[in-house]
C-alpha cells in the first residue's frame, strides 16, 4: 500500500461527490436563486474532490503514525520479555487485533514484514521497504536506528527499546502539534461557513429586502463581487492557516 | 545591471552605522558567515536604487501639483520604499527560521538515535543529512572532514553559520563531549532532543497565537462581502427611488 496515494471506495466516491454537489450548489444557489447557474457551478466539484483527497491522504498518515505508537509498546514489551524481533511479531500482531477491530493498516503492515522475513527477506529490508512507502520521519528514524543496529551489532533490544521510547515521545509531540493544527482549521471553518449562514438568515427573514440582489443585474453584479471578496478572505484564511501550521 | 545607480551611491553615502549594523546582522542571520558580505551590498545597492526609482516616480506622477502635496507624496513613496525591503527581510528571515528549525529537529532527531545505536559522530552526521533546510550545513561540514579538517572544528562551523540558540546548544554538547571526553554524552543529546521536540511544540504554539492576529484580515475581508451584501439593496433600492 502507497500511503502517498489514496484511491476512494465506491461510498466515498458517492459520499464525497453528493457533499460537494449539494455544497456548491447550495452557495450558488443562495448568491444567485438561478438554476442554470447552480447547475453549472457543478464544475466546481472536481477541484473540491481533489481537496478531499488531500485531506484522506493527510488523515490516512495521520492515523498510521498513531497505530505506529501501538506498535512499538507492542514491541518493546516483546523485546523485554526476551523474543527476538522475528519472533516477536506475530506477537505484536495478536496484541493489535485485540486493540484495533477489524483490519487496521498497521496491522496488515506487520502482517506482511513477518511473511517477508518468514520468506528469507532480512529484518531490515523488510522494514526499509515499510518505510519507505509511509515517507514518514518517524518511521523512517525507526527503521534507521534498527538498520544500524542490527548491522553494526551490540545490544539491539536495548538500544531498539530505548530509540522506540524516544520514537514514542515525537509521536505524542505530534499528536500535541495535530490538535493545535485541527483547532484553528475549525476556526477556519466556521469562519468560511458564517457568511452564507448570515445570507441564508436575511434571505429567509426579509426576502422582499434581498430580493432586489436577485432580480436587477446591478445586484447580481454585487453578489458576484461580495463572493469573489468572501472567496479571496476564506482563500487568504486557508493560506494562512496551512502555512503557519 | 538593474542596481547599478544604487551601489554607486551606497558608496559614497553609506547609511546610518546602527541601522547598518542591524541589518548586517539580519543578512547574517539568513546567509550565514560565507555569503552575506555580498548579500550585504546586494541589499543595499537594492534599497538605494529602489528609493530613487521611487522618488522619480513620484516627481513625474506629481508634475504640476503643489510644492506641498509633491513633498507629502514623496515623503509618503520613501517612506513605504523604506518599510517594505525592512518587512520583506524580517518575512524572509522567519521563514528562513521556520524551515532550518523543522530541518534541525528532524536531524537531531535522527543524529541522536544513530549515535544511540552505537554509530561515530562522523558516521552518524553523513547518515543524518535528509533533505532540508538545514542539509547545507551538513554537507558543509562533512565536505570539510573529507578535505582534513578536525570533526571539532567543523561541528564547531555549523551553529556559527546557522546563529540559533538551539543549534548551538546541540552542537556545544557535541563539541565538548569530544574534546574533554564525556562518558554521558549520549543521554545529553537525548534530553536536549527532548529539549527540541518541546522548543517546537513551543514554536507551533506561538505560531498558533500569531495566526489568530493574521486571521483578522481575511476575517476582515469576509466581514465587508458581508457588508457589501447587507448594503447593496439598500443603495439599489435608493437608486430606484431618485
Amino acid at each position: 500500500m502507497d500511503y502517498q496515494q489514496y484511491t476512494f471506495s465506491k461510498v466515498e466516491l458517492i459520499y464525497y461527490g453528493l457533499r460537494n454537489s449539494f455544497l456548491v450548489v447550495a452557495i450558488s444557489y443562495l448568491m444567485y436563486k438561478n438554476i442554470i447557474v447552480s447547475l453549472a457551478s457543478l464544475i466546481f466539484v472536481l477541484p473540491l474532490l481533489k481537496q478531499n483527497k488531500k485531506a484522506c491522504i493527510a488523515k490516512q498518515k495521520r492515523q498510521l503514525l498513531l497505530e505506529f505508537r501501538e506498535f512499538l509498546y507492542s514491541l518493546i514489551v516483546c523485546l523485554g520479555s526476551g523474543y527476538s524481533i522475528e519472533n516477536s511479531l506475530p506477537h505484536v500482531v495478536q496484541e493489535l487485533e485485540m486493540l484495533y477491530t477489524g483490519e487496521t493498516m498497521i496491522i496488515e503492515e506487520v502482517r506482511d514484514i513477518h511473511r517477508r522475513i518468514c520468506l528469507g527477506a532480512s529484518v531490515d529490508d523488510a522494514f526499509r521497504q515499510f518505510s519507505q512507502r509511509t515517507d514518514s520521519t518517524i518511521i523512517h528514524l525507526f527503521v534507521a536506528s534498527l538498520s544500524i543496529g542490527i548491522n553494526q551489532g551490540g545490544n539491539l533490544v536495548e538500544v531498539l527499546k530505548e530509540n522506540s521510547n524516544m520514537i514514542i515521545d515525537q509521536v505524542s509531540i505530534h499528536q500535541e502539534i495535530d490538535v493545535i493544527t485541527a483547532e484553528k482549521q475549525f476556526e477556519l471553518k466556521f469562519l468560511s461557513i458564517f457568511p452564507f449562514f448570515i445570507i441564508a438568515l436575511l434571505d429567509y427573514s426579509s426576502p422582499s429586502f434581498m430580493g432586489t440582489l436577485y432580480t436587477t443585474w446591478l445586484g447580481r453584479f454585487g453578489m458576484t463581487l461580495a463572493m469573489l471578496v468572501i472567496g479571496t478572505g476564506i482563500f487568504l484564511g486557508k493560506q494562512l492557516v496551512d502555512k503557519h501550521t | 545591471m538593474k542596481y547599478k545607480v544604487g551601489a554607486v551611491i551606497y558608496q559614497r553615502i553609506r547609511p546610518p552605522r546602527r541601522y547598518e549594523q542591524k541589518i548586517s546582522d539580519s543578512l547574517l542571520r539568513l546567509y550565514g558567515t560565507k555569503s552575506y558580505k555580498e548579500k550585504i551590498y546586494s541589499f543595499w545597492s537594492k534599497k538605494y536604487s529602489l528609493h530613487i526609482y521611487t522618488s522619480l516616480i513620484v516627481i513625474l506622477l506629481t508634475v504640476g501639483e503643489s510644492l506641498s502635496s509633491q513633498g507629502i507624496f514623496f515623503l509618503g513613496g520613501n517612506v513605504c520604499c523604506h518599510y517594505y525591503l525592512d518587512e520583506k527581510l524580517k518575512e524572509e528571515i522567519e521563514t528562513h527560521r521556520r524551515a532550518l528549525m523543522n530541518g534541525f529537529f528532524e536531524f537531531s532527531s535522527l543524529f541522536t538515535l544513530m549515535i544511540n545505536a552505537g554509530l561515530n559522530y562522523k558516521n552518524a552526521l553523513e547518515y543524518s543529512i535528509g533533505d532540508h533546510a538545514f542539509s547545507p550545513y551538513l554537507n558543509e561540514a562533512i565536505r570539510q572532514i573529507k578535505t582534513g579538517k578536525s570533526e571539532i572544528l567543523a561541528f564547531e562551523e555549523i551553529p556559527l553559520q546557522c546563529r540559533e540558540t538551539v543549534i548551538t546548544r546541540y552542537f556545544a554538547c557535541i563539541v565538548q563531549g569530544q574534546r574533554h571526553g564525556n562518558r554521558s554524552v549520549r543521554n545529553d543529546l537525548k534530553r536536549i532532543t527532548e529539549e527540541n521536540w518541546n522548543e517546537k511544540l513551543k514554536l507551533h504554539r506561538k505560531n498558533g497565537e500569531v495566526l489568530k492576529t493574521k486571521l483578522l484580515l481575511p476575517m476582515m475581508l469576509i466581514f465587508i462581502g458581508i457588508l457589501g451584501i447587507l448594503l447593496m439593496p439598500v443603495m439599489i433600492q435608493f437608486q430606484q427611488l431618485m
